[in-house]
């Protein structure tokens, strides 16, 4: 059999699906394929044609030996790998615009893969190895959540990749491993070990989401966590491509559960504890019934660092408070030690009265008035409404924690 | 790395064993393919000799992106790759060796040449594709060809004759660069560099012998080549001249006076030759107004019968024995320093002239059914912006110049018969008949 050339290879491979080049040789070679195909087969040899921009440097530049600005590819995947280099070109593959590169781009990249892999360092040191999402009961809360937003990311991707929006399908994965399952999926699963089983499988199946872009690292994660090798088993490139699946959309519940950690987060940062440990804080969430709260209440307590969390029906008094979208949540002034704090602002206080005193001085000085060139004059009004603008927010801070 | 993640052995550890166990190829992921889905992409070939770069990283990163998601996706994945023979680049590498050695190709000859080149592009080949490997890239290697393997020769001939026997491929008049000694050169083997010229002022009397126009040249050897005298359409100087005859100097022969908006009105006398054969400009104005295209010397350089008098001497040469005899008959007016762009050989440095030689075109029609096709959506364009520009070009589609001077390429499969002189095109290496006489040759 001729390995170059078989008897079904026109049937099934002409036209060509999609043609992928650069638009600069459009007339040059695509047009002119085009014709031959044409006369030749009778059809068109390609039913898309995706032209893609220029590589160019940070700031926009052609890149160029004299310039200096070049960047080379092999370069680039021996210092990083050849899975960053690809994200990045990716990633920055927006249609009809340049692509700028540049090697903060690559390190920003870096990291994302060196999130990936202490994900799947945490998830390891809790469970060895996870199961394959097909035949797999997702169950808990936090799992069905995550599930839904992969659900999300699956979407996003395909319908991206159908459209050859490369930018836009490496961003939802971006985003979705980071920001969604790094940062809250895998933080939240501290309140319920229970769902790190499942979490594992649904990172497995965002290997496979991502495997097209960084086709080695999901490789080596995807069998990591199976307990499998390459050697031994088949690749991840041979793997179903992830399907979204028929499960409702389960995210509302930890909408909130988030919402509220972040809002206990700045209320703490006013009395000056965050990411300290507190010992209270009430959360008034409306419409949530008591199965709920009790769902909610281990995530909240653990990740907003609370010794004891409480739902609340009505503000509390005498507590810092802070309103976010779907609740708001309250620290109660007596259960935090607030004399570091207070003796902080009365220090801050005392300072800017000082320098308020000195400005107002000099300010109300006739002869320096006088004789001050116009410019120093005005910088020196500047930084006296500067002072006591800082001044009454202090009192005003100082003023709501000695209530 | 200290988080147990080795990347440069895991990528070169894991492309080997993927590619050996043949997940690129066609049925690589049988188990998962979809009955009737279908996937195929195709690698427009790297320079065989070529060293990848930051926009071939991105080409095939996003072709290989493509093809990752179709083949999990379920689809039967065709992505085909292959190299370019690369003519000018691979034929420069060449030279310049051969030139290293002391020796040219026309020493060597063809034949040596051609072994040369097909050396190093086994030498050299795989560079390329190995780089691309370590870019992840899955394409269907089995398969990988060379735009000048046997099978792509033998479709280029086949291509060829169909085309030709169409009446689709024809041979036309083209300009190209030319070296005196060695033919005709491709345009990046040539250098263009300042060179301290002369501009000729002339006499061009009217016909009528009502007057003269002044008309100024760096080249006057190349004035028989004339066929029109050409001035700016808004030119109030010469306004009411458009349309009256020139009677060359020293010549029997006439020319007319024609407007053409690409002169400049301000450089020189605002009155310009027109050579169409020896000037690139010149042709494209021949070509707008329909004028004769008159070559005055031969390949070697040395005049021919236009040339009157001055036949037989070589072009150069004759510079200031022609410039002498116009002086004398009192066509030549002044003369002044002029220094001016002219191009060389890049190898031996010696002065390059445009000149119209027979070349081979695809002619244009080629494209009409493609254009009608793109037109009614049977190809759609990612952005689609680019269909304005598409159109646009194919708007202004000329035929299209398909021969070029090099030895490192298809050769055009025409022949001709020593006995009756017919020129056909055939898909045989060595045709052992005429088709118009069929009498072995």
């Amino acid at each position: 059999m001729d390995k170059l050339f078989q008897s079904n290879d026109m049937k099934d491979f002409y036209p060509n699906t999609l043609l992928i080049t650069g638009f600069d040789i459009l007339f040059f070679w695509v047009a002119r394929m085009m014709m031959m195909g044409e006369n030749f087969n009778g059809e068109l040899p390609f039913n898309h044609i995706y032209l893609h921009a220029l590589v160019r440097d940070e700031n926009g530049d052609k890149m160029s030996k004299s310039k200096g600005n070049v960047i080379d590819p092999l370069d680039m995947v021996n210092k990083y790998s050849a899975d960053i280099l690809r994200f990045t070109l990716a990633i920055s593959a927006a249609q009809g615009r340049d692509i700028r590169m540049s090697t903060e781009k690559l390190e920003q990249n870096r990291n994302f893969t060196n999130k990936l892999i202490n994900a799947a360092k945490y998830l390891q040191m809790n469970v060895e190895t996870f199961p394959d999402m097909s035949g797999f009961c997702v169950e808990t809360d936090l799992g069905r959540y995550m599930m839904s937003r992969l659900n999300f990311a699956t979407k996003e991707v395909r319908a991206s990749l159908d459209e050859y929006k490369f930018n836009d399908a490496a961003l939802v994965m971006y985003k979705f491993l980071w920001n969604e399952f790094c940062d809250w999926g895998i933080e939240l699963s501290k309140a319920d070990k229970g769902s790190i089983v499942e979490l594992g499988a649904i990172f497995k199946e965002a290997m496979k989401l991502l495997h097209p872009f960084m086709p080695f690292i999901t490789e080596y994660l995807y069998h990591q966590l199976s307990g499998t090798s390459l050697q031994e088993s088949d690749s991840i490139m041979i793997q179903k491509f992830p399907f979204k699946t028929k499960q409702r959309k389960e995210e509302r519940k930890f909408e909130i559960i988030m919402d509220a950690i972040v809002s206990i987060r700045r209320a703490k940062v006013l009395v000056d504890l965050a990411n300290q440990k507190i010992e209270k804080a009430f959360v008034k969430i409306d419409g949530v019934s008591d199965e709920d709260r009790a769902m909610m209440l281990p995530f909240i307590t653990r990740l907003a660092k609370v010794e004891v969390l409480e739902f609340t029906e009505i503000k509390v008094e005498n507590a810092v408070s802070d309103i976010a979208d779907f609740c708001e949540t309250f620290i109660p002034t007596d259960s935090i030690d607030l004399s570091s704090i207070i003796s902080k602002l009365q220090k801050q206080d005392e300072k800017l009265q000082k320098e308020i005193d000195k400005l107002s001085n000099m300010l109300s000085n006739e002869r320096f008035v006088a004789n001050a060139p116009e410019d120093v004059l005005a910088k020196n009004r500047e930084l006296l409404a500067d002072a006591s603008t800082k001044q009454s927010k202090v009192l005003e801070q100082l003023h709501s924690l000695q209530k | 790395m200290s988080n147990g993640y080795n990347t440069q052995e895991t990528e070169n550890n894991f492309y080997k064993i993927w590619e050996q166990r043949r997940y690129f190829e066609i049925d690589g992921n049988k188990a998962i393919q979809e009955e009737g889905k279908n996937f195929s992409i195709m690698m427009p070939p790297p320079n065989v000799t070529g060293r990848l770069h930051i926009g071939h990283a991105l080409t095939f990163t996003l072709q290989d992106i493509i093809t990752r998601y179709k083949r999990m996706d379920g689809y039967k994945t065709l992505w085909q790759p292959g190299t370019d023979h690369a003519g000018i680049a691979t034929q420069n590498v060449v030279e310049k060796q051969l030139l290293a050695e002391g020796t040219t190709k026309e020493e060597i000859g063809r034949e040596a040449f051609l072994k040369r080149a097909w050396e190093w592009k086994a030498e050299s080949a795989g560079i390329m594709t190995e780089q691309l490997r370590k870019m992840g890239v899955s394409p269907a290697w089995e398969r990988e060809r060379f735009t000048m393997d046997a099978g792509l020769q033998k479709s280029v001939k086949e291509a060829f004759v169909h085309l030709y026997n169409e009446g689709l491929i024809i041979r036309g008049n083209y300009m190209v660069n030319w070296y005196t000694h060695d033919g005709a050169l491709s345009d990046i083997e040539v250098e263009h560099e300042d060179h301290d010229g002369k501009f000729y002022y002339m006499k061009y009397p009217f016909a009528d012998g009502s007057g003269h126009v002044e008309v100024a040249t760096t080249r006057p050897e190349t004035y028989f080549g004339d066929t029109a005298v050409m001035v700016h359409p808004d030119d109030e100087r010469y306004k009411a001249l458009i349309g009256k005859k020139i009677k060359l100097p020293l010549l029997d022969r006439e020319v007319a006076i024609i407007a053409d908006s690409h002169v400049e009105m301000d450089f020189g006398t605002g009155v310009v030759k027109v050579t169409p054969a020896h000037d690139q400009n010149d042709y494209e104005v021949g070509k707008r107004h329909d004028l004769e295209f008159i070559t005055v010397f031969d390949e070697k350089g040395i005049l021919n019968d236009y040339a009157g008098e001055f036949k037989g001497l070589e072009r150069l040469e004759a510079r200031e024995i022609i410039v002498k005899r116009l002086d004398e008959e009192g066509f030549m007016i002044k003369i002044e320093d002029h220094k001016h762009q002219v191009g060389h050989c890049y190898r031996c440095k010696n002065i390059v002239e445009p000149y119209i030689s027979k070349q081979w075109f695809v002619r244009k029609e080629v494209a009409d059914k493609s254009i009608e096709k793109t037109n009614a959506g049977e190809a759609k364009f990612f952005p689609p912006h680019w269909i304005n520009s598409y159109n646009s070009w194919m708007g202004d589609l000329r035929d299209w110049c398909i021969s070029r001077q090099l030895w490192w390429g298809h050769q055009i499969p025409v022949f001709y018969c020593d006995d009756c002189e017919h020129e056909f095109a055939s898909q045989e290496e060595r045709p052992e008949s005429c088709p118009n006489v069929p009498l072995k040759i």
